[in-house]
């Protein structure tokens, strides 16, 4: 019966991610068109230029050859296919996750494999966002259980506000605020990038990872943490209301033991929520952020395929954010299952 | 009657409100942005801000990244700030046809170190002699500039750091310093406006003090009786300038923070009330009708809380530019989702009452009870999720425009933070060009959420904790 409900959820997940890959192929094809085109022209007319000054070839020939080189690359970028078919070709090679090989930017080992350049962004994003939400989660907890302990008195009043406050405050302009000051006027820390150039060896490079990632660590821990300490005092709090804490109450049980044995285990559900969703939902990395902190992960990597009009990089990059999304919605599905019977829809008690 | 009821039920909304003081405090800042809004084109120092922010002449008359004027209060080194002239006396005498017409601005020096520049503007119209000099309070008299031509209508700006001026305070130097000192002297190096506000001394050039006083900026015409001069002004490009300094492009950051304040308005409160607008229609109609109608509008409520929005935001920003009414429409469409789940569940409810059922039994059509008895029903409700949508939408925008892709016609908070990092704020140190857009952003944004909550602990009361 679980399974029947995890293959429910699972099918449920692959048609949506279907259909969103279809939109979003439709978006970007719609948008790249256009500059390819524009983009295959200005490389015919370089490339019969440097012909024409080898003088290898006469007029006529020039123009066969130019004739068949646009057909070539034209169908490269399928261009000699109809609209309608590259929004779904793409759609469906995104679906089986073969993006192809791009056009115009290289991995750093210079492969061509949209795959290789993914593949070299994925773990930068995962490692700060991963290490982020692992001291977020952990000093929310602490923050949020002690704030739950005395609700109203300062620290909970303070925390309260300052995660109310944050909710309207730009991760991005923290990031440029800790720039300047810690990078240009203290010169604590390097201002971006994740390695010095040139990269040192051995332990000495892992030391230099951690320098670099350091200030957008900090500004990522600083600007959450106050939202995830609120949620999880919130949890907490609500759960205290229930009748069986007051029956725990009632046995003379420790505020201590209620709060770790009984409040936890039940708050469980919502708190590995919020981490995994957050988890899975920045691995298209912040765009902005990482741009901000010339951080080499996906989003970076989005937004420099988009300047470049990209189209394979860009579709790639999006399928695999979506994909990853989903996935997690679905991981998350599974867990509840695990952690609270009641969820399970197509479950039988 | 109905209109006394509205009225007492604000009433009582608006006690409930001030009992929660966070939601005041939201309150206080957005009126106080309301009312800079409302006054925005008496505060404004710089009148045609709004149109012409990314025009180069428009500025030309100010300081490159000078600091706020604030900054030196407590620092003992006063450094002149910006400062425009419009006052003058007139003195004028005739004489064998030609007129001798010769205008005083006065100029109260008072600090460390004097200023960079002196620019004239005037707008002569026919045959004209003019001649600038200064006159300093020990009554000395340098000519900064001098011109005789013929002006057809022409809006002059003399800029009266020049060659001349600066031979004219070399000769100045000559009679009181001695011959070795001035030969030593390097003209590349001399520093004309240094030497004009400081004190006559035998160390003038290494260790120069200002002599303070009332000084006369003299603008010295000589015209035939149809020449025209008009409005003639001057500015003092001070090493500090406005509330909040310059930028790198001479811009009055005040001027584009007062600007910018309608935009983010603008952009929060309409994104914030069509989108909640959307998601009450949407979520009303589909718990109303249910069955495949509620299923189909169902999935495409959650095919749209799956789409990446700021991916596609920016792809669609980069390569149409887009302007800001197409962006708000972008930014309706992506987070109309958001509210759509709570009103769901309360329709839900409300579409079994028997208020429904009455009206269905005296022949109500589906829309009538959707539009007229259920939406205004959780309408109220849906004021908390309007305030906070608003601070997402501002910092959409904003993030949009740091990366360039915003409306390049407006003056907004992300446009300047924009110029700000690509215009090396960092590098330079201009940390008033990076901080006070983002804090008025944040503080906006962050009012927006406060009343948002507040209202969410009136209208929700189940959520109180004990």
């Amino acid at each position: 019966m679980y399974w029947r409900f995890i293959l429910k959820r699972f099918l449920n997940a692959l048609v949506m991610y279907a259909i969103i890959l279809i939109a979003v192929s439709y978006i970007f094809n719609n948008q790249a068109e256009y500059v390819v085109r524009q983009d295959i022209d200005e490389r015919l007319k370089a490339e019969s230029q440097a012909i024409m000054k080898s003088a290898r070839m006469n007029s006529e020939q020039l123009l066969q050859w130019k004739e068949k080189r646009k057909q070539e690359l034209y169908h490269l970028n399928w261009l000699d296919r109809p609209f309608i078919f590259r929004v779904f070709y793409r759609a469906y090679k995104a679906f089986t996750l073969d993006f192809g090989n791009s056009m115009i930017m290289k991995s750093s080992s210079g492969s061509r494999s949209v795959w290789r350049i993914i593949k070299e962004a994925l773990p930068n994003t995962i490692l700060i966002f991963t290490t982020d939400f692992i001291i977020t989660t952990i000093l929310g907890i602490i923050i949020g259980l002690k704030m739950a302990r005395k609700p109203g008195g300062a620290l909970d009043r303070g925390v309260s506000f300052i995660a109310l406050a944050s909710n309207g405050l730009p991760l991005w302009w923290l990031a440029m605020v800790f720039i300047f000051f810690f990078s240009y006027a203290i010169k604590l820390f390097p201002s971006g990038g994740i390695y010095s150039n040139p990269k040192p060896d051995g332990i000495l490079a892992f030391i230099d990872l951690l320098w670099h990632m350091a200030l957008p660590l900090l500004t990522l821990v600083i600007a959450q943490i106050w939202g995830s300490a609120y949620y999880i005092r919130q949890i907490v709090l609500g759960t205290m209301n229930e009748d069986y804490i007051m029956s725990a109450r009632a046995r003379g049980l420790s505020e201590r033991k209620i709060l770790y044995s009984h409040v936890l285990r039940s708050a469980a559900p919502p708190i590995v929520t919020m981490v995994l969703l957050g988890l899975f939902g920045s691995i298209g990395g912040a765009i902005i952020f990482e741009g901000i902190f010339s951080w080499p992960g996906m989003g970076n990597l989005y937004w420099i395929a988009l300047q470049q009009n990209d189209l394979a990089v860009v579709m790639g990059n999006v399928s695999i954010n979506i994909f990853l999304f989903m996935i997690g919605l679905v991981i998350l599905d599974i867990i509840y299952g695990f952690l609270d019977p009641r969820i399970k829809v197509g479950g039988k008690a | 009657m109905k209109i006394k009821e509205l009225f007492a039920e604000l009433k009582e909304f608006f006690n409930e409100f001030i009992k929660v003081r966070i939601g005041i405090i939201g309150l206080v800042i957005i009126a106080l942005f309301l009312i800079l809004l409302i006054l925005e084109p008496y505060i404004l120092p710089y009148k045609e801000t709004n149109k012409r922010w990314r025009d180069i002449k428009y500025w030309e008359d100010n300081p490159v990244g000078a600091p706020p004027v604030w900054v030196q209060t407590f620092s003992k080194i006063k450094k002149p700030k910006t400062e425009f002239i419009k006052k003058y006396e007139i003195e004028e005498t005739n004489e064998n046809g030609l007129i001798y017409r010769n205008y005083y601005f006065d100029y109260n020096f008072k600090y460390s170190v004097g200023p960079d520049n002196i620019i004239m503007h005037l707008n002569v119209d026919g045959l004209a002699s003019i001649q600038v000099t200064l006159v300093r309070p020990d009554d000395e008299e340098v000519v900064l500039y001098k011109q005789t031509s013929l002006f057809e209508n022409e809006n002059l700006r003399l800029t009266l750091d020049n060659v001349e001026s600066k031979n004219n305070v070399f000769e100045f130097l000559k009679t009181f310093l001695n011959e070795d000192v001035l030969e030593k002297i390097d003209m590349k190096q001399l520093k004309t406006f240094l030497i004009l506000f400081s004190k006559k001394d035998s160390n003038i050039l290494n260790n120069s003090i200002p002599l303070h006083g009332d000084y006369k900026i003299a603008l010295k015409t000589v015209i035939k009786d149809d020449t025209i001069i008009r409005d003639p002004y001057i500015v003092i490009p001070g090493k500090v300038s406005g509330l909040l300094g310059t930028d790198n492009a001479k811009r009055d950051i005040f001027s584009g923070l007062i600007a910018g304040i309608k935009w983010a308005l603008t952009i929060g409160l309409m994104t914030a009330v069509i989108s909640v607008f959307i998601g009450l229609f949407w979520g009303v109609t589909s718990a109303y009708f249910g069955g495949f109608v509620g299923n189909l509008m169902n999935r495409i409520y959650e095919f749209f809380i799956n789409l990446p929005m700021l991916p596609i935001l920016i792809a669609i920003s980069a390569v149409f530019k887009i302007n800001i009414w197409v962006l708000i429409l972008l930014l309706c469409i992506f987070s109309w989702t958001g509210s759509v789940r709570t009103i769901m569940a309360i329709s839900l409810q409300l579409k079994e009452e028997v208020f429904v059922e009455a009206s269905k039994s005296l022949g109500a059509g589906h829309w009538r009870i959707i539009f007229k008895h259920i939406m205004p029903l959780i309408l109220p409700l849906t004021f908390a999720n309007m305030a906070f949508a608003v601070p997402g939408a501002i910092l959409s925008e904003a993030g949009l425009s740091l990366l360039g892709l915003g409306d390049p016609t407006i003056v907004t908070w992300g446009s300047i933070l924009h110029d700000a990092q690509t215009g090396g704020a960092f590098i330079n140190g201009l940390w008033w060009w990076i901080i006070p857009p983002g804090l008025v952003m944040s503080l906006l944004a962050s009012s927006f959420v406060f009343v948002g909550w507040a209202m969410d602990k009136i209208l929700h009361p189940k959520l109180r904790t004990r």
